[in-house]
């Protein structure tokens, strides 16, 4: 399998617009902000019980606005919008 | 207090254009944000026993493929920048992770932590701090791939 980045775009901007068409415009989150992470490499290693980590929506968020005004992305920015996509698709299935 | 997100579909379609700038514009200064978004063109997925990376994959196999030589089509300018934006990243999340450390109860936000009994919140604490850990890390592993971008990069612009 290889994840053509250009398709990540494009699905995201299918599911964004699909959604639209439904009615939602914005989805509250304010309720939320820590959430448990299991890093890579034990995210994908079954046989052990992982170490979790602790994300925050807030800090991911802010950040992701800064990428908005500009700063440069990074490879942290994916994981925090993987974190964002997460607290929206559990409040649209809410 | 997290907003909600009336900019979402802006986010996704400012990183859509980031990923289709960047691999169509390369050479190009950083593009700046727009909220229109581009028209997408559905690329192509590469066929089954195909041979070579990406060469006919649209405009995505134009620009970069990370399973060859990422920044390869950068110039020394834009490297240059790179690196310092990481090195500036770096530095912050740095801080952050410092100032987490010393009063981790600042940070929070909705009261998550304070609540908990206190296992608990050593779990929420030693998670966040591996989490903030992992971020530098990950920052310093492509702070490593721009430098090395740099140093066999062939020279002028």
């Amino acid at each position: 399998m290889q994840i053509q980045l250009l398709q990540i775009a494009v699905l995201a901007k299918k599911l964004v617009e699909n959604y639209r068409e439904r009615g939602y415009e914005a989805v509250p989150i304010d309720d939320m902000d820590m959430y448990w992470v299991v890093q890579p490499p034990e995210w994908t290693d079954l046989q052990h019980e992982p170490k979790l980590s602790v994300g925050s929506l807030k800090d991911d968020w802010e950040a992701l606005q800064r990428v908005l005004e500009g700063q440069m992305p990074t490879a942290v920015d994916f994981d925090r919008l993987a974190g964002v996509l997460r607290a929206v698709s559990e409040r649209l299935a809410r | 207090m997290l907003k909600p997100i009336p900019t979402f579909l802006m986010m996704l379609t400012a990183m859509s254009l980031v990923l289709s700038f960047r691999t169509t514009h390369a050479s190009e200064p950083e593009p700046a944000v727009l909220a229109g978004g581009p028209k997408f063109r559905r690329p192509q997925l590469k066929k089954p026993g195909s041979s070579g990376s990406t060469a006919s994959q649209g405009s995505v196999a134009q620009g970069k493929n990370t399973s060859g030589q990422p920044y390869s089509n950068q110039t020394r300018q834009q490297l240059e920048k790179s690196k310092r934006s990481y090195e500036e990243l770096i530095r912050e999340h740095e801080q952050k992770l410092n100032d987490y450390r010393k009063d981790p109860f600042s940070q929070d936000n909705k009261g998550l932590l304070k609540d908990q009994p206190p296992e608990i919140q050593k779990k929420i604490i030693e998670g966040r701090v591996r989490e903030l850990e992992r971020q530098i890390e990950k920052q310093k592993s492509e702070l490593k791939i721009v430098d090395e971008a740099l140093r066999t990069h062939a020279g002028g612009d």
